[in-house]
């Protein structure tokens, strides 16, 4: 695909209409919104719109198909992660229309990109940003699939990758006039949101010296931006690291808050006095943020060692848990936890929602988690008061783990691992993507031997997740919960587990991902699979995003195992359909990345 | 509350304390009486014509707290900036090498969130006044200079009580003072230990030279885990640290020239690393092609005596010319100091770190006693604890 470029002055008249707008949107929503009625309206795009359009003149001059926008602006569509769009060109009626409209190989872009992918594209202004694993960031038109740019990280820093063991990317923030990733090796980059050329790039450890990925840290989830602050998770919780959550500026990449939120306690005191490991805790994935209250939450994961407990004693707080703090400062409102004292690798993964629902037949403002565990949690937004304690989604059979080797349901990819619920206010459900598969888990004699020849605790596994013995059956599970009554409305069987997520429309429809490579519609009301569409590719990891140009709409995903593609559909694309991909089930701990 | 005035802060600075401004006295063994003592006299020295600078704070000093589940560990302190009585607004603060931009209120007021987990003692200060306003008007350059000048200093530390102090037996120039790092009840404070353990060698090319910034990696063969060395020096040497591990094979990877070049062991071939034992690998990078051929001499692997210890240590604040010991506190906090008299009877304050330092010949444990020389407080360790009689 070639390279265009559109007369730089127009691009920067466009630039600076941008941020206009997104400073004038800030406590509305994130300056990516997704939202947008006003936009529509070319004329008031640059005073009333919530959506931050360019101005027609603008638009015109520049390479992107369309004028009008309404965005995928961020990793949940909104704020509150609901992934629920309110667009409802696409129906239960005409989903059987869809077809591709385009799709890339990413590889044949670049032979660089890795395996495995795992992004979450999001989509601003008609132009989709996607990365990949291996941290390359591709910006296409998101009607031609144009590429508009382009940017890889320099050679010498990629090649130390695949030490982290994933290397896989969950996509990007936007805001600012500016797109941020993070790259494995703990960097924060941003590039020029219409050139992708670099902004700064900062090393976490510049600020937090021991974020480094040889103190076995590293990178995965997107980042979230919201107000002129860049919020990030940690990966290498597996590995015995400190886990956090930390705000940036926006503007130069400079810490927001005064400390990191450590999610577990410094080594050598609370519960890890007599720790060898730092504790684990990661904060694999992006945080929710009520714009109301300045509160946001985020997801904690296991503590470390994994399946070795003796040195760790207690609950192990905040792990396996959903933490409130204020966005401002990054002091805590509240924490709840989910597993106390894991023993079987039952991160709190998946990013937070925030749902104003119908709950007990009254209207609450509400967060909500679904866990590894199998199981799903519902607290007061304001307070962190249980709503809805632990609603089983999964197999839940977990003995503690013995060093010969205990089967335990769920296994260590969950339960729900990273892929994001969503939520359908019509129906009033939160559909759960889950994973079904039992695993043998071993655990260390000691805590010598649940410890690794790292520094200063990597690979704090102790010991080893032990295969799934072949008779055991391996599937997935969507499951919709009546967040009025906290039960299972229904649970739907599919071939594969589900690892990508879902996103739902205002037309009742969901869309999902499968490991085969298949694209799939759920009626929400019904929980009947009414569409499937198989691509070319296969693994898909990650959940749509579905946004619209000039008032048509469209649907945009990627797919990754050993051929990480990136496709958009839309009512009359083609419907030429794929051959069957092969399901990669292996660890998400590894990266299905076999040319590492 | 005492203001501390741009003088004073020279005062400060003079009399080489790292200095604290109004304490509020929640942390009941805080240092800050020197520096108040300090700073008494500049408020009636006659520099102070023209309004002058004030960067004050709520509290200054905070017992250490351990990491709580509640998050009552940290908390926040106020302050509040000032020009005489007239607040400056828009100014921005840093806290200590946090970049991390505070702006100040339109009355001048500010907050920090502190961590009380973490021993530190940092300066709070103006690093900025390019959007600053006092009563409306942009800050004046005399005053933006006291402004850029006016500091204070956040220390958090576990308080020091000393139980008794007595001549020494065998020196009587020498004072025998026995003291306890004090917790909180329940808290259990991590003490200097053993943490891990060491892996060095030497890499060098076929000819037998040493190659100058090598780096050395080693990962796990079944799983994820990994550590990365130092550039090798100019005698090819390279360091890392792992914690002690059972048999498991590893991988080596030796890369040069910016990772361009790596150097690995034979297919399929592991290596096994000794756990509870230091290590040095030497490492012969082969004259053709990137396979290490791994036997000896090319690739050799003998223990080595020491190890990586880590903890809490105490010590005094004095001239680095000044000859003391100290003992490594035992599981209770208690230590012992020897210290000439004439240092001890000057009231030295004390220093704590959460020390981190290779050791390679000999064995320590808690109640071992260590020489000054060997004591290391960090620029950001709190170091002037005024220990206070267990009695007090």
């Amino acid at each position: 695909m070639k390279r265009t470029y559109a007369v730089v002055g127009a691009v920067l008249a466009a630039s600076l209409a941008l941020t206009a707008c997104n400073s004038g949107n800030n406590n509305n929503n994130s300056g990516a919104s997704p939202s947008g009625t006003a936009s529509a309206s070319p004329s008031a795009s640059s005073s009333a719109s919530s959506s931050p359009s360019a101005s027609p003149s603008a638009s015109s001059a520049a390479t992107v198909t369309g004028s009008t926008f309404e965005n995928f602006g961020t990793y949940g569509f909104d704020l509150n992660n609901s992934r629920h769009v309110p667009y409802k060109e696409v129906t239960a009626d005409n989903v059987k229309d869809l077809g591709v409209v385009w799709s890339a190989d990413l590889k044949t872009l670049d032979k660089d990109v890795k395996n495995g992918n795992q992004s979450y594209p999001v989509v601003v202004d008609g132009v989709i940003y996607v990365t990949t694993s291996g941290n390359q960031v591709f910006a296409f038109d998101a009607v031609t699939g144009n590429q508009l740019w382009h940017w890889k990280p320099p050679a010498e820093e990629a090649a130390n990758y695949s030490k982290a063991g994933i290397i896989a990317n969950r996509g990007v923030a936007v805001g600012d006039g500016k797109v941020f990733m993070l790259t494995i090796d703990c960097q924060l980059v941003a590039l020029d949101q219409k050139t992708g050329q670099l902004v700064k790039k900062v090393k976490l450890s510049d600020y937090y010296p021991d974020v480094t990925m040889e103190n076995g840290y590293y990178e995965t989830t997107a980042p979230l931006f919201y107000n002129g602050v860049v919020y990030i998770g940690s990966s290498g919780g597996d590995n015995g690291v400190r886990g956090f959550e930390a705000a940036f500026k926006s503007s130069d990449l400079t810490p927001a808050w005064d400390n990191p939120f450590w999610t577990v306690p410094p080594k050598g005191q609370d519960w890890l006095a007599n720790s060898n490991f730092q504790g684990g805790g990661a904060v694999w994935n992006p945080p929710a943020i009520d714009t109301e209250t300045g509160i946001m939450y985020f997801a904690v994961g296991n503590p470390a060692p994994d399946f070795y407990g003796e040195a760790r004693p207690g609950e192990n707080p905040y792990t396996d848990s959903v933490v409130a703090v204020e966005a401002a400062t990054g002091k805590l409102v509240w924490a709840k936890q989910e597993i106390s004292h894991d023993l079987w690798d039952y991160d709190a993964a998946a990013s937070p929602m925030i749902l104003n629902a119908t709950v007990k037949d009254k209207q609450q403002k509400i967060v909500v988690e679904g866990g590894k565990s199998g199981q799903w949690f519902a607290w007061d937004a304001k307070t962190g008061d249980v709503v809805w304690d632990g609603v089983p989604f999964a197999k839940i059979d977990h003995p503690k783990p013995t060093p010969e080797g205990v089967m335990v349901y769920p296994g260590a990819l969950g339960g729900e691992n990273y892929a994001p619920e969503t939520y359908d206010p019509a129906t009033n459900y939160v559909l759960i993507p889950g994973v079904e598969e039992g695993m043998l888990i071993k655990a260390a004699k000691n805590q010598d031997e649940a410890s690794t020849p790292d520094s200063p605790g990597a690979q704090a596994f102790g010991t080893s997740m032990g295969e799934t013995p072949p008779d055991v059956k391996t599937y997935g599970t969507i499951t919709a919960i009546d967040v009025n009554t906290g039960k299972q409305a229904y649970q739907i069987e599919t071939k594969d587990p589900q690892r990508g997520g879902l996103t739902s429309t205002d037309t009742g429809l969901a869309f999902f991902g499968e490991l085969d490579g298949k694209i799939n519609a759920l009626d929400i009301k019904s929980g009947k699979v009414i569409w499937s569409f198989q691509t070319a590719g296969d693994n898909i990891q990650a959940a749509p995003a579905i946004f619209t140009v000039d008032g048509k709409q469209y649907m945009t995903f990627t797919s990754g195992g050993t051929k990480p593609k990136v496709y958009v559909f839309a009512i009359g694309g083609d419907k030429t359909q794929g051959d069957a991909g092969t399901a990669d089930t292996s660890d998400a701990h590894q990266s299905s990345d076999s040319s590492k | 509350m005492k203001r501390v005035t741009k003088s004073a802060a020279l005062l400060l600075l003079a009399a080489g304390l790292a200095g604290c401004s109004g304490n509020n006295d929640e942390a009941a063994t805080s240092a800050t009486s020197a520096s108040s003592a300090a700073a008494t006299p500049a408020v009636s020295s006659p520099a102070a014509e023209t309004a002058e600078a004030h960067l004050d704070l709520d509290q200054t000093s905070y017992t250490l707290k351990q990491w709580k589940n509640d998050g009552s560990h940290t908390v926040t302190t106020k302050g509040k900036l000032l020009l005489g009585d007239q607040p400056v607004a828009n100014a921005v603060i840093h806290v200590g090498d946090s970049l991390h931009d505070i702006v100040t209120g339109e009355d001048g007021s500010f907050e920090i969130l502190v961590d009380q987990s973490l021993l530190s003692q940092v300066p709070v200060h103006v690093v900025s006044l390019d959007k600053a306003t006092v009563g409306g008007q942009p800050v004046a350059k005399d005053a933006a200079d006291q402004l850029m000048s006016a500091s204070s200093y956040l220390n958090v530390y576990y308080p020091i009580q000393t139980t008794k102090a007595e001549a020494s037996a065998q020196d009587p120039n020498q004072v025998e003072v026995h003291g306890k790092v004090v917790s909180n009840p329940g808290d259990v404070i991590s003490f200097f230990q053993i943490d891990k353990y060491r892996i060095g060698g030497i890499v060098k090319d076929a000819n037998g030279n040493p190659v100058k910034d090598a780096v050395v990696w080693i990962d796990r063969d079944e799983g994820e885990g990994f550590a990365k060395s130092t550039p090798t020096d100019a005698a090819g040497r390279y360091y890392m640290y792992y914690l002690p591990e059972d048999d498991e094979g590893t991988n080596l990877t030796v890369t040069t020239d910016d990772g361009k070049n790596r150097y690995t062991l034979p297919e399929g071939r592991v290596f096994y690393i000794p756990d509870h034992t230091s290590v040095d690998i030497n490492i012969t990078l082969p004259k053709d092609g990137n396979v290490i051929v791994d036997k000896p001499p090319t690739l050799e692997a003998v223990t080595s005596p020491g190890a990586m210890y880590t903890g809490i240590l105490v010590g005094l604040n004095v001239p680095s010319d000044v000859s003391y010991s100290v003992t490594i506190p035992d599981k209770e906090g208690n230590f012992a100091l020897t210290v000439p008299k004439d240092v001890w009877d000057r009231n030295p304050t004390f220093f704590e770190t959460k020390m981190t330092k290779f050791v390679e010949n000999r064995t320590l444990t808690w109640g071992d006693t260590l020489e000054s020389s060997f004591l290391e407080p960090g620029a950001n360790d709190p170091k002037t604890i005024e220990a206070k009689p267990a009695d007090a």
